[in-house]
């Protein structure tokens, strides 16, 4: 286990290491700024990771305060300047989250996936509707006092924090006791833990960060259109995440810098975009429902079992398992 | 003195009473038997006492106070825990993890680390704990179960059926840690169907049939008492259990 | 305006409750949240625009689309839903996704712009003083016969005795001989066909485009927070709640409003009465 923690956590500080010294050796405008947008996509799959993959309560609209962010900076960038209006967007991302996942965390079910998926289309309509405040379909600019290279390392900085106190907590006392969470709330609760805060409390972070992250992508598209809040936001998050492996911070990390490229590659492909991330997201769940992450994993254990013959001890996890179902069945 | 006390409590689903106007109370430093034959309510009382669900009527008192119906985490906090019949254990965490992540109100999370390892190793799994629990035989997995429990800090103690699908030699050894716990100061009621090795544990028991109570004596006069003879008549997992 | 709100407030209390029931009724029966339910509604406006432009009659694009609607549910079980079924997370993104993925289908082969799709009945009528076309009074009628045909189904019928014991137990309905998997084939055919009679009789009114299936998923999921899933009264109560607090947002404030008007229902509807949703049987396993 100690070993795995170390293991991640140089991941993380290798790749923001290369990350910085790279514009030193290709300061190509274009790759700096793929780069930029990978930056904030890493933060936005981690905090949705701390969500969805942990407690399990799967969150199919992040892109709701990713858009809070951004039109905050929008709407207030002007009056109140760039650092206050990101500050507003963090602090509304926030209670939105509140308002949000304190009726529906606690409801077993799906109540939680619908409210965020359906949330950020209404946003999206209103951001349509009430132009003089949104600019309606054409948005609104943001004047951005920094240069592209300065918005990188901004974003940068962002990204080494921001994923490094998500991966601590992902792998503190509190982490785990989310994975119990995901695993069997009753369970948990029956030690003592009080799952409904823990649940909240996650979901607060998770759009603490996102917020933030959203501020800093309208500075990054130096503009704020409602397609912030459109589907495909959310679903590259997803699939970023689902690929990476749900539930391990570092997956959804990695994919999200490789992935970046990917839908960057996507571009070209104009209107095939959109249906080759449903596609992708389809395939994935069918062929690899635990991500790329868990392949390493497998690996490893056949490689383990071949050396150590017959494995009397999975019976009780599939004894458990079946058990299990048929209890709740 | 009286540490824990049922008042009247009721469950109904529908038109079934699972659990009917029982009443008991028991005395801090008691070791309690329940049975009763499958279906009898013994596991929806512990339910509704753990607050997994809330009874339809009735009390559960705890050290005076009343904690009818409180969320379960919160009534850990008062002193109360359980085990499931089917344990529980998290499976992608690890043995240490699973003991880690209780929550006691009487400890602080810093001095309730330093004891996991004390705990593991009274319930006999100290080699094991790096080992994700998914993995555990069964046996392990209620030591598991019970050192979670312990990690609460209870001062009363409710398993269910910690003896299902243990073998004779497991089933020693636990009985021999829960007589232990017990001597620690630890009241505890306990579900079985394996009535040969409570028998030896308890001193009194309580006899459940279709959701009343039928009995509340010691361990003898329980089990020639004619009504629970006949609740158990025809059902072989009575003769089986006992002389086997 | 008041005349207004009623009248179209009871048309869509109609439409709702069809494509609330369908929804509903998955879930109840197989645990199944299907969100590709709204991009069903979707292909069937579309499917019904493909089949009249190409010079079918009525009767036979009204049957085309439903039927293809009805292979298209199914084929999105046997394919995706059911290999994934027991993960309520994994069939979340499978349904999400499928969803995005018809819409883009439809979005490459027709273009992102709105179509109309004809009506089938021309002409109109006057009630209470409001003009409303024959065809928004044949949706009325024609929801109102297939309410009333699944209630008999589910309530009178083996068939639906079978359809509610595999939702209440589906252990115990297979020890007893019946196979489940059957069922559910039925019930998502079932479900998408309701689906389709709704998009059938709704697209001549709306403005048929790509992403049209998403709205009508978030006043599904609303009536049945409110109504209760499964429950086919529960699902008209539902229906009619969130239909007049849309059409008096429409009609009083701003159309663009609606949802949002949902929306909040919706929430408020989680926080006081969280105990009135999945009462059968869920929390007391």
């Amino acid at each position: 286990m100690i070993k795995k923690y170390k293991g991640s956590l140089g991941i993380i500080t290798l790749l923001t290491v290369t990350l910085a010294i790279f514009p030193f050796i290709n300061d190509s405008f274009y790759l700096i700024s793929i780069l930029t947008l990978a930056n904030l996509y890493a933060v936005f799959v981690v905090s949705w990771d701390i969500v969805s993959g942990f407690t399990g309560k799967l969150n199919l609209g992040h892109a709701l305060f990713i858009g809070i962010g951004a039109y905050s900076v929008g709407i207030l960038h002007d009056s109140l300047g760039l650092i206050l209006s990101i500050l507003v967007g963090v602090v509304l991302s926030i209670l939105v989250a509140f308002i949000i996942g304190k009726p529906t965390m606690k409801l077993h079910g799906p109540f939680f996936s619908l409210t965020t998926m359906v949330l950020p289309l209404i946003l999206f309509q209103l951001a349509y509707t009430y132009r003089n405040l949104t600019g309606g379909e054409f948005g609104l600019n943001v004047s951005v006092p920094l240069s592209r290279m300065e918005l990188y390392y901004v974003t940068l900085a962002y990204m080494f924090i921001s994923v490094l106190i998500i991966f601590f907590i992902s792998r503190s006392r509190t982490g785990k006791i989310l994975l119990a969470i995901k695993e069997d709330e009753t369970a948990c609760s029956a030690i003592g833990n009080n799952v409904e805060r823990y649940k909240l409390m996650a979901f607060l972070i998770s759009a603490f960060f996102a917020g933030l992250g959203g501020g800093l992508l309208a500075l990054y598209l130096r503009h704020v259109g409602p397609n912030v809040f459109e589907l495909w936001q959310s679903a590259t998050i997803l699939i970023m995440g689902i690929v990476g492996g749900m539930g391990t911070i570092i997956g959804p990390f990695l994919s999200a810098y490789g992935l970046t490229f990917l839908s960057e590659w996507l571009r070209g492909t104009e209107e095939y975009q959109d249906l080759i991330y449903a596609g992708l997201l389809i395939l994935s769940i069918l062929i690899l429902p635990n991500g790329l992450a868990s392949v390493g994993a497998y690996v490893k254990r056949k490689f383990k079992e071949r050396g150590k013959g017959t494995d009397d001890n999975v019976s009780s996890r599939e004894l458990n398992e079946s058990l299990r179902k048929s209890e709740s069945g | 003195m009286t540490m824990f006390q049922v008042e009247n409590l009721t469950k109904v689903y529908g038109k079934v009473r699972a659990v009917d106007d029982v009443s008991f109370s028991i005395q801090k430093g008691e070791f309690v038997g329940i049975i009763g034959p499958n279906g009898a309510g013994k596991t929806t009382l512990f339910h509704l006492i753990s607050g997994v669900q809330p009874p339809t009527s009735g009390k559960v008192i705890l050290n005076n106070e009343e904690i009818t119906g409180k969320a379960p985490h919160l009534i850990v906090q008062k002193g109360l825990t359980r085990t499931f019949q089917v344990p529980r254990p998290f499976q992608e965490l690890t043995v240490h993890e699973n003991v880690e992540i209780v929550k006691s109100s009487k400890l602080s999370v810093h001095e309730q680390a330093k004891q996991i390892d004390h705990l593991l190793q009274q319930v006999g799994l100290g080699s094991r704990q790096s080992q994700l629990a998914g993995s555990l035989p069964q046996g392990d997995l209620r030591r598991l179960e019970m050192a979670r429990a312990l990690a609460t800090n209870p001062d009363l103690l409710l398993l269910d059926e910690p003896f299902a699908g243990l073998n004779t030699a497991e089933i020693e050894s636990l009985s021999e840690l829960l007589l232990q716990m017990h001597d620690e100061g630890i009241t505890i009621i306990i579900i079985e169907h394996k009535l040969k090795a409570l028998m030896k544990m308890v001193k009194r028991v309580i006899a459940i049939n279709f959701g009343q109570l039928i009995a509340d004596d010691i361990p003898q006069e329980v089990v020639n008492n004619e009504q629970v003879l006949k609740a158990y008549l025809g059902d072989r997992s009575w003769d089986f259990a006992y002389n086997h | 305006m008041v005349a207004d709100i009623i009248v179209f407030g009871a048309i869509w209390t109609a439409i709702y409750s069809m494509i609330a029931l369908g929804f509903s009724l998955i879930f109840g029966v197989a645990k199944i949240m299907n969100l590709s339910h709204g991009a069903f509604f979707m292909f069937a406006c579309y499917a019904a625009y493909y089949l009249s432009s190409s010079g079918l009659g009525l009767f036979w694009v009204a049957l085309g689309a439903i039927v293809i609607t009805i292979i298209l549910a199914i084929v999105s079980y046997l394919g995706i839903i059911k290999p994934m079924r027991n993960s309520l997370t994994q069939v979340l993104i499978l349904t999400f996704a499928f969803a995005m993925f018809l819409e883009q289908i439809i979005v490459i082969t027709f273009g992102p712009e709105p179509r109309y799709v004809p009506s089938m009945l021309e002409g109109g009528m006057s009630i209470l003083g409001v003009r409303v076309t024959h065809q928004q009074v044949l949706a009325f009628v024609i929801t109102i016969v297939l309410i009333l045909f699944l209630w008999w189904l589910l309530s009178r019928t083996n068939m639906g005795r079978i359809i509610r014991a595999v939702s209440q137990d589906r252990e115990m309905a297979s020890m007893l001989g019946i196979n489940a998997e059957k069922i559910f084939i039925f019930v998502m055919g079932l479900s998408g066909a309701f689906a389709a009679v709704a998009g059938l009789l709704v697209a001549p009114f709306l403005t048929v485009t790509p992403a049209m299936g998403w709205s009508p998923i978030l006043a599904a999921f609303t009536i049945v927070v409110l109504g209760g899933l499964g429950n086919v009264w529960g699902t008209l109560i539902g229906a009619f709640i969130v239909a007049y607090a849309e059409m008096i947002t429409s009609y009083a404030f701003n159309p663009q409003l609606k949802e949002a008007v949902t929306f909040t229902i919706m929430i408020l509807a989680l926080m006081y009465r969280p105990n009135g949703l999945f009462s059968k049987g869920v929390s007391d396993a």
